[in-house]
């Protein structure tokens, strides 16, 4: 009887110790050193030959701003309507996001004129370009964009049931009981819908190179019934995305500003929000950008070398690992793929595919060699474009 | 083979001393802008008749433009002048004007929520509900029964059940009356925002805008008044009622539909119309602290703008080394970095040659004073060749230096 029990316990430990590995090896490979660099992603559409943007007017096409109030089923519904010079700052707000965006983008010259901006609409800015009667001479290229904007605020009461449990007390097992209750769980929401057309036309040859309608949707709501557990669940893994997020961030980025999730973002902050988010995408389909991406070191080599790919420090990784494998009478395959990799960190992608080479020639089953190999000929296929649209600066 | 919490303990206080883990200092470094611009302008206007204000309704154009002279005038890089730009010949001198919109506004929303809340007896009762009330600034109501209710944190429910452990290890059984309430409560929602979409442009023998910047701040608060907590509906209300029906006919459950509706809710009973009008006794914001509010959000919305045109000051956090002289660790940990250097200068271990580097970097005025740091650290860590803390500070200068290469590459296009 004592030895089932001694092995029972053995059992156990042995369960645990084993829970306790694959706990470990999810941890380690989620902690194995990796680099983060930045590549160079080409337009979705050519812009060759399109050095010199202006950006044009943003039309405002229709704004509409609802308050719904909701009494016992009755509904109250009243439009805001603004100003035409609230128009127009709303207009230069979302231009202004635009333009933030594809200037931090280092392939485009902005150029602020304000001859394309003082157009009223995309019809009569497209005459201008046909007649060829505009006045600034050294521009590629003109953006202009059409916006429609709703924002609904509705302040109204959801109703739903609630447990309310009752525990006498006092002893074990005291009298107890469950009562459910029709509560009315009052709430306010704010929700933004921003659709924006924006068109890229070239100038002489004149021809549209792009045009994008896109849409994006936000909504916050304060108060309403008690989150459900999947709800739960799932605002607190956005919580600690957000947070994980933020971590990341510079930390200049992070203003030390008192914000609460508990306050419903205003009309302009929702605006700039929204517009940002457009923005974005249409800088990716007419610009090339920079995208981060997280590669693998290879961990068997020269231990000071990998420090210093980890730290960033790709020239000095490169200087230590040619010396190493100068030295060296049986060269280290992975000594070999760090440098491959501190080459194409730096931009040297012919030299990074030499050494890949070499190194999965040591090693050929070895899968981080492979990808190094595999990212390189991706890029060699892309690099057409990429240098295509480069070449623009010259 | 054993498992045991003593195992588990020595293997975090080894992954804790991990260099990430280690306590790290902060550093004020300078930095170069992040666009080239040209050494030639070195007189900046704001011009405030092209600072379009028609959408700034927090009025913050004359906050925005004194701090933006300041903060680029402390840098040294240019004098900055607010006002048209004038008294100068563009065909001899090149200059550069500051304009943009500012966009900005506030709303205050006040209003009336429910929620459901516990009440519980006993000490660890009245210990989570202190809990709750500082961790959360929530208003704590008492139940019929006497009992204090609060909407229970995630730190209540810890140190209620701690609690309740510890009770049960000294042997002390806890046997609490609970009950759950439906209460209201009333806040009041503040928020600011702030946009400011700035262009920087040259003008002398050519015009040409340099650089645009659109960037946005924004605060808001959350602030409850903890007496306007009321409870509306308690889980005791019925509670003989229920007592009696149950001792003559266990049967369940209990229909009476009307008694279960929590009328007091209704945003449109009477009662809730007659609390709405009850002033909340919430204290509006301080005008000295809004006046710190809006100059936080100006300050932000600025940063970005600043930081590429103008040379800016930024914290870094790195450790400083500290097996070598203490008294010079101790003067780079003040900020005293050329009394340090003073005292490093004939430094041969690795860690004082780290720290030697360190005061270059944090003192840096020119471009040199980073090879030197960058030179210094590779001494580090060719005598310490495993160290992460070395290698980080070389990853630091190379960084530093490749951007003012492409800063060069960019001024020379």
């Amino acid at each position: 009887m004592s030895h089932e029990i001694v092995d029972v316990k053995c059992r156990l430990s042995i369960w645990r110790f084993a829970l306790f590995i694959i706990l470990m090896s999810i941890f380690v490979s989620g902690c194995a050193p990796k680099i983060r660099l930045k590549v160079v992603r080409p337009a979705e559409v050519s812009t060759t030959g399109i050095q010199k943007v202006a950006i044009g007017n943003f039309e405002v096409v229709s704004i509409n701003r609802v308050f719904k109030v909701e009494r016992d089923g009755q509904w109250q519904i009243k439009k805001i309507g603004l100003t035409p010079e609230q128009e127009k700052a709303l207009s230069n707000q979302i231009r202004a996001r635009v333009v933030n965006l594809l200037s931090t983008t280092p392939y485009f010259q902005l150029v602020y004129t304000d001859e394309f901006k003082q157009l009223e609409n995309d019809a009569a800015l497209q005459k201008l370009i046909a007649a060829g009667g505009y006045r600034t001479s050294e521009i590629n290229a003109v953006i202009n964009g059409r916006i429609w904007l709703d924002v609904t605020r509705i302040n109204s009461s959801e109703i739903d049931k609630v447990d309310l449990e009752y525990v006498q007390g006092g002893r074990e097992n005291s009298f107890n009981y469950t009562v459910q209750s029709l509560v009315y769980w009052p709430y306010k929401s704010i929700s933004g819908s921003l659709a924006l057309e924006m068109k890229m036309t070239r100038l002489n040859p004149n021809e549209i190179i792009s045009v994008t309608f896109d849409t994006r949707q936000a909504s916050y709501k304060l108060g309403g019934k008690p989150a459900g557990f999947g709800d739960q669940i799932a605002s607190g893994m956005q919580a600690a995305g957000q947070a994980l997020a933020s971590g990341l961030q510079d930390r200049n980025a992070s203003s030390g500003i008192e914000e609460s999730n508990l306050v419903l973002p205003n009309f302009d902050q929702i605006v700039a929000d929204l517009s940002e988010s457009i923005a974005a995408q249409f800088a990716r389909r007419v610009s090339v950008t920079q995208v981060e991406v997280s590669y693998a070191i290879a961990t068997g080599g020269n231990k000071s070398a990998t420090l210093l790919i980890e730290a960033g420090a790709y020239e000095k990784a490169i200087e230590v690992l040619n010396e190493t494998l100068a030295r060296a009478d049986e060269k280290n395959p992975d000594d070999i793929y760090n440098l491959g990799l501190c080459y194409e960190a730096i931009g040297e992608f012919g030299v990074a595919l030499v050494t890949y080479n070499d190194a999965i020639a040591l090693d050929s089953n070895n899968l981080i060699y492979a990808q190094g190999i595999g990212r390189i000929e991706r890029m060699k296929r892309e690099k057409r474009r990429i240098a295509d649209q480069l070449t623009r600066k010259n | 083979m054993k498992l045991n919490t003593g195992f588990f303990a020595i293997w975090l206080i080894l992954f804790c001393l991990q260099p990430g883990f280690t306590q790290a200092t902060q550093f004020e470094v300078q930095r170069p802008g992040k666009r080239a611009i040209s050494r030639s302008i070195k007189k900046v206007f704001i011009d405030p008749g092209n600072i379009n204000d028609t959408a700034d309704k927090l009025l913050l154009k004359s906050e925005v433009m004194a701090a933006l002279k300041r903060r680029l005038n402390k840098m040294g890089r240019f004098d900055v002048i607010i006002g048209p730009p004038a008294g100068f010949d563009p065909n001899r001198e090149t200059v550069a004007v500051i304009q943009g919109d500012i966009i900005s506004g506030g709303e205050v929303d006040q209003g009336q929520l429910t929620e459901k809340a516990e009440c519980k007896s006993g000490i660890s009762g009245l210990v989570g509900a202190g809990t709750a009330g500082n961790s959360s600034n929530q208003g704590i109501t008492f139940s019929r029964r006497g009992m204090l209710c609060k909407l229970p944190t995630m730190e209540s429910r810890l140190v209620e059940k701690g609690l309740s452990m510890g009770l049960s290890l000294l042997g002390v059984q806890e046997f609490p009356r609970y009950d759950e309430v439906v209460r209201v409560y009333k806040y009041k929602n503040l928020s600011l925002f702030a946009q400011v979409n700035l262009s920087f442009t040259q003008i002398g023998t050519n015009r040409e805008t340099l650089t645009i910047r659109s960037d946005a701040a924004s605060f808001s608060r959350h602030t409850v008044s903890p007496g306007s907590y009321h409870n509306v509906r308690e889980s005791g209300d019925n509670a003989p009622l229920i007592w009696f029906w149950f001792r003559f006919t266990p049967i369940a459950p209990v229909v009476i539909r009307e008694i279960g509706v929590v009328r007091a809710t209704n945003p449109d009973s009477y009662r809730a119309r007659w609390y709405e009008k009850v002033a909340p006794n919430i204290r509006d914001i301080d005008p000295k602290e809004k006046k710190e509010i809006l100059s936080q959000l100006v300050h932000k919305t600025l940063t970005q703008f600043i930081q590429t045109i103008s040379p800016y000051r930024t914290l870094i956090q790195t450790e400083v080394a500290s097996g070598g002289n203490d008294r010079a660790q101790k003067m780079i940990e003040e900020g005293q970095y050329q009394k340090a250097r003073d005292l490093l200068v004939s430094a041969t271990t690795p860690d004082d040659l780290y720290n030697l580097g360190l005061t270059y970097e944090a003192g840096a005025t020119t471009i040199e004073d980073y090879e030197d740091a960058m030179q210094l650290y590779s001494q580090a860590l060719a005598k310490k060749p495993n160290s992460a803390l070395f290698a980080q500070g070389i990853g630091r200068m190379e960084f530093q230096l490749r951007a003012h290469k492409n800063v060069r590459k960019q001024a020379a296009n």
